[in-house]
């Protein structure tokens, strides 16, 4: 089976060229497999470099070396608009922090990723966003602002 | 996929200074490009090269038009240029002095662009004048108003509403927020993204500010004296800036 994700050999350093070029190294020679279904927890000390990893398989950091296949595509490797669609259809992100522009209501929060994948405003607003909202703030207000919803 | 601007060795000098150097990248439909630097970076040389409104020394600037496909557009013909600048492009300027006509209403601003791509019924350029006012949030009664008895969010705001109802292709925009208090600065992004996103359109955003490129942009460019040091993904160049000088424009950010 192919797996869903494939990261073979991943490095990566981080290079602080305005505190005289030291270069922090995180990973080297990273190599795992998930195949589709499959539910994998990615555990270490703080400071090992889990996070380091969900974010270049999110696309937020760039890899120094090896490759990361999702879905077929290399995110190594890929454009930004590649990536950008793959966020879209099948690459979510649960981050510990959910970054959201507090002026914005958690109806809109949840709408914007199907309005990004082109669907109509009515659905978006509809029924699938209501129902996942409801699932995450069951007894808060569609209209209340995201940045004020507790364990965002 | 076909980019809808494929921009090649753009250059353009001052005398023995450099504008910008050798700028090379491609728009895709939908996308909006965000290009950050400091003050004298190039950026607005750049972004007035291959709007038209400077001439460039060296390069192309390749649009997949409507009618013909991809043509340069630095060697369209004067008429052809501008009559793009009137449909498929617009240009948002930091100032919208620069964008609005100061002694005619509001709804003659957004109807001027209308007839200047040939509607000609009163009733219907009137009316879609105030629909268009209406999406940028200014009320119906202001119609008749001068800009001139704006603020300057509704003027900017107006600006826009000017730009976007042709329904162009391409928006470039200088600095949009630029000038504007930061609640009605946030206000504009708000809904500079909602049409942005709305309308698919694809934008070139022009701003040293990196928290409207982190709203509004797919991508960046990041230029230093005329170069671009440094492209990607928005959130990966903020995030994961490589160059030193990304690096320092990211860290230089004041935190509230």
């Amino acid at each position: 089976m192919i797996p869903m994700i494939h990261v073979e050999n991943l490095a990566k350093n981080f290079v602080l060229h305005n505190q005289g070029g030291v270069a922090i190294p995180v990973l080297a020679g990273a190599s795992f497999a998930v195949a589709p279904g499959e539910c994998v927890a990615l555990i270490g000390e703080s400071g090992a470099g889990k996070s380091t990893v969900m974010r270049i398989l999110y696309g937020n950091y760039l890899a120094q070396g090896g490759s990361v296949r999702i879905g077929g595509l290399d995110i190594t490797q890929a454009e930004p608009r590649e990536i950008l669609a793959l966020r879209r259809e099948t690459l979510g992100y649960v981050s510990q922090f959910l970054r959201v522009v507090p002026r914005v209501p958690t109806l809109e929060v949840v709408a914007e990723p199907l309005l990004a994948l082109g669907r109509p405003e009515d659905e978006a607003h509809g029924t699938r966003a209501r129902s996942a909202h409801a699932a995450a703030h069951p007894r808060a207000a569609l209209g209340a602002f995201a940045h004020h919803i507790l364990g965002r | 996929m076909t980019p809808l601007l494929n921009v090649q060795g753009l250059t353009k000098r001052y005398g023995g200074r450099i504008g910008c150097a050798d700028v090379s990248f491609q728009l895709y439909p939908g996308e909006v490009l965000g290009i950050v630097g400091e003050s004298g970076s190039g950026k607005s040389t750049l972004l007035n090269c291959l709007a038209g409104h400077l001439a460039p020394d060296a390069g192309q600037v390749i649009f997949d038009t409507r009618s013909d496909g991809p043509r340069d557009v630095l060697t369209m013909s004067e008429p052809e240029r501008r009559m793009l600048g009137r449909t498929d492009w617009a240009f948002v300027h930091q100032n919208p002095r620069d964008g609005l006509r100061m002694r005619i209403s509001a709804g003659g601003n957004v109807g001027e662009r209308l007839m200047a791509v040939g509607a000609h019924h009163y009733g219907a350029i009137r009316e879609k004048a105030t629909d268009w006012l209406g999406r940028v949030e200014i009320s119906a009664a202001r119609i008749d108003d001068r800009p001139s008895a704006f603020s300057g969010g509704m003027q900017q705001r107006l600006q826009i509403a000017r730009n976007l109802v042709t329904g162009p292709r391409l928006v470039f925009m200088d600095e949009p927020t630029g000038g504007l208090d930061v609640s009605v600065q946030a206000r504009l992004l708000d809904l500079i993204r909602g049409l942005v996103r709305r309308m698919g359109l694809s934008a070139i955003v022009v701003t040293h500010d990196l928290a409207v490129v982190r709203l509004l942009a797919d991508r960046l460019m990041v230029m230093k004296d005329g170069h671009v040091i440094e492209t990607g993904l928005t959130d990966q160049v903020l995030d994961d800036p490589q160059a030193p000088y990304t690096q320092l424009l990211v860290s230089s950010v004041l935190q509230v």
